[in-house]
């Protein structure tokens, strides 16, 4: 199977081929297949892995993917129109009240969408 | 775990393939087998890359192990030495980056003796390591391809499968390391090659 890398390898190449095709074989310690095989009869005795609690948790991510969702859906097309609203007629007293109402639900949103990570990450912490 | 496809004449013609038959049917004994038959080749492979006797039977388990837990995901196109090859050498890659072994850098590889003492076999003995120190001492891109051309015994096909790569690939990053340690061992290409010794016996022929 021994056969030279290129069709005319160069002496340097020859050299380092002879000085690196070969080298001294190591020998396995004699307790290194008992030490392998300890391991895997360790593998092989461990129970399986407990499953992720799915089911426990997508009450949880599905919660917070539907306000992520309703807040992008709602709270941003409300934060642009009150922002451009206050750019076309600036009566500061309009604008004002567009954007603490859009401000309250994006709040609101955020709040939510914060508790529900809460819970998530609290049921994974028991899982 | 469950039993891959393979046909009777598979089995009866592949050893490795049986006794991951066996294996796969919980036969946790069997593989043993594989262990005894595959033990040499993984140490002397993981010695080239980090050349620390302990560690490289630290990363032979741990491939070992680590083949256990991946054996179902054998496919059987390939042969299992190749599957395995692969798997040791992404270990052995992903490990010695975590932990690097020791090197120095390339233009620091302690110059082996002069040329006026090259006819001197103790002098040639010094060139030999201090290649084989300088080939730790590449970069990895060019170090793993030397470091399994050699393993390989000079077979470029089997150390691209190895690394997963085109075997043009792996020509090229081989033909960029020679470059390297041609630059650093000017030496090397005024050498007679029946001067350069030869080892001791081939880590293959551990088997």
């Amino acid at each position: 199977m021994t056969r030279p890398a290129e069709p005319h390898p160069q002496p340097a190449d020859q050299a380092l081929d002879q000085m690196l095709g070969v080298e001294a074989a190591l020998v396995p310690t004699s307790g290194f297949l008992a030490a392998v095989m300890d391991r895997v009869r360790e593998e092989a005795a461990a129970p399986a892995p407990i499953a992720f609690p799915w089911k426990r948790i997508l009450p949880g991510v599905v919660g917070a993917a539907g306000i992520l969702i309703w807040a992008s859906l709602h709270g941003l097309p409300l934060l642009v129109a009150a922002v451009r609203e206050s750019l076309r007629a600036p009566n500061a007293g309009v604008a004002q009240i567009h954007l603490s109402s859009s401000a309250s639900a994006l709040g609101l949103a955020a709040g939510v969408a914060l508790l529900s990570w809460m819970i998530v990450a609290r049921i994974l912490r028991r899982a | 775990m469950s039993s891959p496809p393979y046909t009777a004449a598979q089995l009866e013609t592949d050893p490795d393939r049986m006794t991951v038959a066996r294996v796969l049917a919980g036969e946790v004994d069997a593989f043993e087998l594989i262990v005894r038959r595959w033990q040499a080749p993984l140490i002397n492979m993981a010695w080239r890359y980090c050349r620390d006797r302990h560690r490289a039977e630290e990363l032979a388990q741990e491939a070992f192990v680590r083949a256990w837990r991946g054996l179902a995901s054998w496919r059987q196109e390939a042969a299992f030495s190749t599957w395995l090859f692969a798997l040791a050498a992404n270990l052995y890659r992903s490990e010695l980056k975590r932990f690097p072994t020791v090197t120095v850098p390339l233009e620091e590889v302690p110059e082996p003796a002069s040329g006026a003492q090259q006819h001197d076999g103790l002098a040639m003995e010094q060139l030999n390591e201090s290649v084989r120190r300088a080939v730790l001492a590449l970069p990895l891109r060019y170090r793993e391809p030397v470091v399994l051309f050699y393993f390989h015994e000079m077979d470029v096909e089997q150390a691209a499968r190895t690394l997963r790569m085109p075997a043009g690939t792996l020509k090229a990053r081989l033909s960029r390391a020679r470059e390297l340690l041609r630059r650093r061992f000017p030496q090397l290409g005024r050498l007679q090659p029946a001067l350069v010794p030869e080892a001791v016996h081939n880590p293959l022929e551990a088997q």
